[in-house]
Parts: structure tokens; sequence; C-alpha cells
């Protein structure tokens, strides 16, 4: 693992700042645990009565080293041609417009799973820094992040829209979770006032599941503040959200169920139109013609056909419908405060609405939107905006340009994908250039 | 559940602990950190139904699900009665020799809760945070 680390060249291939930042670390930290093992002999030996203890810390630290083992192989594979590169610079660009998250930054990993995924700062970060306590290396970098994306999306836009998601879970670990926390013991402690008393176990069962239901729309909203509706969509696609539309025997049970680290799909897009409604962004899409926007509509109808499919039992004393109104009661809060927290999350509501017809009409003949130029003023569309033209494009105009190119077929899906893949190209290229033209940050 | 971390981090929670009674076997004082510990983990030996929900945050790793549960799990009732009775030794003014052998014993029931939150590791390996649950 190591020399995985100190082997690498350079020049080629080129990994980001924060994935260097992250195999340095590693390299630091394999030297220190070779030195540590060299005295560990001594050390066990030199008090008989401790030295089964001391023994035992050594299997800590296999435990650790397994741990981080896991991951350095994918973030090796992630070098910056397995990447959509653009796309995650736009997001650190938006995570740092908020001044107390500037210093965030991540690493990207490839996954085998078709599934995105954050590590918890428990799983990397914590652990290495666990194994810097036993053997005496300096601490992890502060605010690196773990990110996950599928090794078959690395050159893709739209669905790694999700990774907005992803970073948000690092946000909440780091900051949000104590704020968050309090809300859910205060409701949790309403309920067991309620229902007379409950143990220990399940307290602390009751709290984990809330605590995680809630992370996860804390997560989902913050991405569609940082992102837009953009998310959402996103999301609708990665979880084939269209069978909740025109399922003529009912939509399948598996939307309405809660399981244990996971709210119901229902659930979360009902709190994505809330937001998107509070922040204003629902009445530039609600009457986009597509599935998404669909899905959004229909998941307001009916909340009453939750269930719950966990690991573990509840006690016997919790009602689940009573568990699920102590998440609701923090969420509703969250769509009060998430917006509060992160900056500029409605800036792109108004240039998107002067802006994206425009960008539709570049996207049409091709063009990417980097520059574009309304009533004789040279404009550099920011990302929020050009990610979700890009969208609306996609839903709406996607046919018309299929129509209008020789030899392409408006109904054939192999067109529509070809297609597809060089809009998510266009768009990216878009996302490159304005970090070029503005620096990044700069408002346009 | 996404516990396989949070039982190794209860592991390492746990060894930090034993790293703070190695000391005092090797004739240091009882630290304060060592002092709240020991609190964190007599609270959930002995926990009741009266606390509430916002109290086990006090109790540290050791209020956290997967510290109820491993504690719950690898501690009967006369094992916390002894762990108890063992911790109090340590943190209350005794000869040193005394409160050397209650340490060490200390160690031997940390040991155990160690063991169990990395077997616990082990089972549920490979978890971790995706977006969705299937």
């Amino acid at each position: 693992m190591f020399r995985l680390c100190s082997d690498l060249r350079p020049d080629y291939p080129v990994f980001s700042d924060e994935s260097r930042d992250f195999f340095e670390h590693i390299q630091k930290l394999g030297d220190k645990t070779l030195k540590y093992l060299e005295s560990a002999p001594n050390e066990i030996l030199k008090a008989s009565r401790l030295s089964s203890t001391r023994r035992q810390e050594l299997l800590d630290l296999r435990y650790l080293w397994e741990s981080l083992h896991e991951f350095l192989r994918p973030a090796l594979d992630a070098d910056s041609l397995h990447l959509p590169n653009s796309l995650i610079a736009a997001l650190h660009d938006r995570i740092h417009e908020t001044e107390e998250w500037r210093t965030y930054r991540f690493t990207l990993f490839h996954t085998a799973e078709a599934n995105y995924l954050q590590l918890p700062l428990g799983m990397v970060g914590d652990r290495a820094n666990d194994i810097a306590a036993l053997v005496g290396a300096e601490q992890f970098p502060p605010g690196l992040g773990h990110v996950g994306i599928p090794y078959s999306q690395a050159d893709g836009l739209f669905l790694n829209c999700t990774l907005a998601h992803e970073m948000a879970h690092f946000i909440y670990q780091r900051d949000i979770s104590r704020d968050t926390e309090n809300r859910i013991d205060d409701a949790l402690d309403r309920m067991v006032e309620e229902i007379g008393s409950l143990d220990d176990d399940g307290k602390s069962l009751c709290q984990r599941l809330v605590g995680n239901w809630v992370q996860e729309v804390f997560c989902d909203l913050f991405a569609i503040c940082l992102i837009g509706p953009a998310f959402s969509f996103a999301f609708s696609q990665l979880v084939s959200a269209s069978m909740l539309i025109g399922t003529p025997n009912g939509v399948p049970e598996s939307f309405y169920k809660f399981s244990t680290s996971h709210p119901a799909e229902i659930s979360r897009f009902q709190y994505h139109r809330k937001l998107l409604a509070k922040l204003g962004w629902w009445k530039q899409v609600r009457n986009w013609s597509c599935g998404p926007v669909q899905v959004l509509k229909t998941c307001t109808q009916d909340r009453s056909a939750f269930s719950l499919e966990l690991d573990e039992d509840l006690p016997e004393k919790v009602v689940p419908v009573r568990l699920l109104q102590c998440y609701d009661e923090v969420c509703n809060w969250m769509i009060r405060e998430v917006p509060k927290r992160v900056k500029g999350c409605r800036d792109g509501i108004a240039t998107f609405e002067v802006q994206s017809a425009v960008i539709a009409a570049y996207l049409q003949r091709a063009i990417v939107p980097s520059t574009i130029i309304m009533r004789g003023k040279v404009i550099h569309p920011k990302p929020v905006t050009v990610i979700n033209a890009g969208y609306k494009f996609l839903f709406e105009n996607l046919r018309d340009l299929l129509s209008s190119i020789e030899k392409e077929k408006p109904d054939s899906i192999e067109s529509r994908s070809r297609l597809t893949g060089r809009l998510e190209l266009w768009i990216l290229k878009a996302l490159e250039d304005h970090r070029l033209l503005t620096g990044g940050t700069v408002e346009q | 559940m996404q516990t396989s971390s949070e039982y190794l981090a209860l592991a390492l929670d746990v060894r930090k602990v034993t790293h703070l009674l190695i000391r005092v076997v090797e004739g240091g004082p009882v630290s304060p950190e060592l002092n709240t510990s020991i609190q964190q983990v007599m609270t959930s030996l002995q926990g009741t139904e009266q606390t509430s929900v916002k109290s086990l945050r006090a109790r540290g790793p050791f209020g956290k699900y997967e510290g109820v549960k491993a504690i719950s799990e690898e501690f009967d009732d006369q094992d916390r009665r002894q762990l108890v009775a063992t911790l109090n030794t340590v943190v209350q003014p005794q000869p040193t020799a005394q409160k050397t052998e209650s340490a060490l014993a200390a160690i031997a029931y940390f040991d155990r809760l160690e063991r169990r939150a990395l077997y616990r590791h082990n089972r549920a390996r490979g978890a971790r945070r995706p977006i969705l649950s299937r």
C-alpha cells in the first residue's frame, strides 16, 4: 500500500491536489507504522501483565489499515482522466461560496457499485487519525472528504449531479449534525414521554434510525440548495422513479419503504418539492413535460402507505407512524434551516429564467454555451444555470435536435443516448470554460 | 446498518480508555479524561429507562447505538455490577497497589468490550453510506 503511493509519478497519471494529499498522507502513515511495528515486540514484553492488552492493540492497527486498504486502489483508479473534473470543480466552487466551508475538499474514488456513496468521517479521516495516534504520526489533512462515483460515470454529467448529495454528507457530519441531533432528540423524547418509557437499546435504535433518515434528507436538501432541481432530476433517474408514473396496478411498494439506513424515496421527493417551492425553483420547472417533474407532482399526494423494513425490530412500544412523525418534524425544520446555511441557494434562479432559452438555442446548434450574447452583452452563464438549462434541454429539446440531424432518429434509444452523451460533454466543457473565464466563483 | 465503521470507532474509543488505564497501572494519575470516560461507561452500565434520549449522547461512544449494543451483548448483570465496582475503585482515593489491581481488572473488561466491537466490525464490514439503500 505504501509503495503504491510512494511510486506514483509526478507527471502521470494526473491527480487532483486533494488526491495527492491523501496519497502522501497514507505514505507517511505507512512509514510511521513500520517504525512502530519494529519497536512493538519490546513494548509488549516490557510488562507481562500488560502484554495481552498491548498485543490486542496490534489487532486494532490491522483493522484500521484494512479499512484504508479498501479505498486506496479505487482512489488511485480515479485519476483526472477518469472523473468529471469540471463538474467536481464547480461543486467545490459552490460549496466554497459559503465561508465556513472554504477549507473543505473532496477526493473521489471509483466504486464498482452502480451507486454513489460517501465514506463517513469515521471510515477514512478518523481511522487515519486513530492509526496516527497509535504510531505517533501526524493528523489527517483536515477538511478532506471522500466520495465514491461509479467507474462507468467518469465522463458523465447528469447522473453525477448526485455527487452534491454525497459531498453534503461530509458537511453534515462535520458541521450540521449537532444542531440536527438536538432536534431529533427533542422529538424522540416527546415520543418516549407519550409512550411512558423505553430502554436504552430502544432509545438508541430510534435515535440511529431517525438520525440516518434525517441525514439523507439533509443531503438532498443541501444538494438542491447547491445546484437546484438538477439534483432531484438526477436522483429521480438514479432510482428509476419514472416507475411511479402511469403504473396501472399501483406504484411499486419499494418506493414507500423506510429502510434502516434510508428514508422512502417518495418521502425524499416530497421534501425535494417542498424546498424547490420554497426557493422559487418550482415555478421554473413545474410545467416541464418530463418524468422527473411528474414524479415530484405525484409524490405530494400520498403519505399513508409508508412502511418500515428494518434490519432490527422496533421496540413494541414504538409505533412506526409516531416514529415517522419525529422524522417529519426534523425534516420540516430543515426545510427552513438548510437554505440559511448554504450561501447563494437562490442565485441561479433569476439567471436561469432569463438565460435558459438562450443556452438552449446554443445547444440546439451544438455550440458550447460558455459565452452567450444577450442584448449585446457578453455573459458567461454560471454553472448552476448551465446545468439546469442542460437538463431542460435534455427533457424538452433533445428530440428537436435529433430531428434536425441527418440520419439520427428521434425515437431511437441509441440516437438519444449518443446525443445525451454529447450534450453532457458540451455542458461539462461550459463548466470548465466558466472556471477559466471567471476564476470559478466570480459572479456574472 | 451502516455500523461497520462505527464498531471500529467504538473499539478505538475503548482502546483510548485502556491506554489511560495502562498509565494508572504504570503509576500515573487518574487523568480528567479517564475520569470522564469512566463516568460515561458507568452511566451506560447502569442504564435505566428513566434517562432521556438526549442524555444518551452525554455518554459519548458508549451511548451510541453500537456502544449500547456491544455493552448489552458482552456484559451480563453480574459483569456490569463488578465492572462498576472496579471502576469506582479506580476513580476513588485508594492505596496505589489496590488502584493498580483495579485498573488491571478494568483493562480485562475493556479488552472484552473492544474484542466484541471488533467482532461486530468484522461482521458488518462493507457497509457504507450509499445514496440508495438497494
